[in-house]
């Protein structure tokens, strides 16, 4: 039996990382492993160089259901008077961060039933601030979804759950199409499965200065947004 | 020819699903056009070009044909604004050699390399300096008909600004475009070359949203 925790990543803004860190900070379409994994870690507490921990975490099956696609913004970034590295004079730092707006995906991860009740807990009181990939982009309603914790398989809640769009407009709008744009997903997979795509996101370590990441396989692929997902959805209310 | 200005709607869904994947995009804007029969892929045998502008308050689609575009297939909810056709027609009679013209281009400027270890085989890159990029489009005037004149400052009179990278996904491959968007002035030399030029699309990736050339009267300097 697999037990799933399905969660709901919803904010104005987000930021999902996936190249090493420079002047062009980038965004991938989804909530990267390494992002989902410190984000689980920091509700936990547990530290950066907490190596076994983090592992554990990284070894979760990760399944991403993409509720609203996010627009990619761009922000020309400077930073003025950052001191030089010689300690003499100051310099202005010029980047350009990419964010993704209103975008809200379901986010589901797949394990031991022990670690993922601690970790339903901790996600309700965190230790931490949890955030999306930037420290002020803070999540805009509970990450606990009504249906939490289930003894379903991940790629099963991905196809079952709500619909997590909250806009009554959109909900409508959707409900009355007769042909609908189905949801994509994201899951974890096996390398020899056909149609695997590689992501360098799988975290190994967090430590400052010694932040290394390994690759992954993820099937890319779609969900119908059935009716009863539509009309479930309607009950999903901020708590 | 003909012009279509798409007042897109940033919160309908399907708007959403094309944003994110260029291949989608793609395919909604060729849903206005009829199937071809025939080897010529439908994009060329219609003269299909388009490009995504972005404004204060979301994206402007500009689609440019040689067929009416009919656009009645689209989801009811895609665009804010009922769409806009217009002739292109007084553009193509405007071009004469000498005339000077503001322009805005969207293109995937990019260069073959051929590295000694993959011997022979060339891998295309996109030119990410802004230099290069000018480069690329003053050699493209060379080959299409037009010049790039030189500003007040000394340097060419266009502005290379960088877009965020677009991505989509065709048969299990993953496309990736690096585009570049020029604004500025150009001067036609050739009629022949610019008509050609501004029909057909300069660079490549033209199915994907780079190579539509759009003009207006010069700024006043």
């Amino acid at each position: 039996m697999s037990t799933s925790l399905a969660l709901c990543f919803d904010a104005p803004l987000q930021s999902w990382g996936t190249r090493s860190p420079g002047t062009l900070r980038d965004t991938a379409a989804e909530p990267t492993k390494s992002g989902v994994v410190g984000l689980l870690a920091a509700a936990l507490g547990v530290h950066r160089d907490d190596h076994d921990a983090i592992t554990d975490l990284a070894a979760l099956t990760l399944a991403v259901r993409i509720d609203r696609e996010g627009i990619l913004e761009r922000d020309f970034h400077t930073t003025q008077n950052v001191p030089t590295t010689l300690g003499k004079g100051h310099r202005t730092v010029v980047s350009e961060r990419y964010y993704l707006a209103d975008a809200l995906f379901l986010v589901i991860v797949e394990g031991k039933p022990e670690l993922l009740r601690q970790l339903s807990y901790a996600i309700d009181s965190p230790c931490w601030p949890v955030f999306f990939g930037r420290r002020a982009f803070v999540p805009a309603r509970p990450l606990l979804t009504r249906t939490g914790l289930t003894n379903q398989p991940a790629i099963q809640v991905l196809s079952t759950h709500p619909w997590l769009e909250n806009d009554p407009d959109i909900r409508t709008s959707e409900s009355d199409k007769t042909e609908r744009v189905p949801l994509r997903t994201v899951i974890d997979c096996e390398a020899v499965t056909a149609g695997a795509v590689l992501r360098r996101d799988h975290p190994i370590s967090f430590t400052h200065g010694d932040r290394r990441h390994g690759h992954r396989y993820i099937l890319p692929g779609t969900t119908p947004l059935t009716d009863p997902m539509i009309n479930d959805g309607d009950q999903v209310q901020c708590s | 020819m003909f012009l279509t200005k798409l007042s897109l709607n940033v919160r309908s869904r399907e708007f959403r699903r094309d944003f994110a994947d260029v291949h989608d995009q793609h395919r909604t804007v060729m849903s206005a056009y009829p199937d071809t029969d025939g080897d010529t892929p439908a994009r060329q045998a219609h003269g299909v070009l388009w490009r995504l502008d972005p404004t204060h308050i979301g994206y402007t689609a500009y689609i440019q044909s040689h067929t009416e575009p009919t656009w009645a297939d689209l989801a009811r909810d895609y665009t804010t604004a009922t769409p806009e056709v217009r002739p292109l027609q007084p553009v193509l009679d405007a071009i004469a050699p000498g005339r000077k013209l503001s322009f805005r281009l969207l293109a995937n400027a990019t260069q073959d390399t051929r590295p000694v270890e993959l011997k022979g085989k060339t891998r295309r890159v996109a030119h990410h300096k802004p230099d290069d990029q000018i480069a690329w489009l003053i050699r493209k005037g060379e080959q299409h008909g037009f010049v790039i004149p030189t500003a007040r400052d000394g340097q060419p009179d266009v502005n290379p600004s960088p877009v965020p990278r677009m991505t989509g996904r065709k048969d299990n491959s993953t496309i990736t475009i690096d585009p570049v968007r020029f604004d500025g002035h150009l001067i036609i030399t050739d009629h022949t070359a610019f008509t050609h030029a501004l029909t057909t699309g300069i660079g490549r990736a033209k199915a994907y949203g780079c190579g539509l050339l759009t003009l207006a009267p010069p700024r006043n300097t």
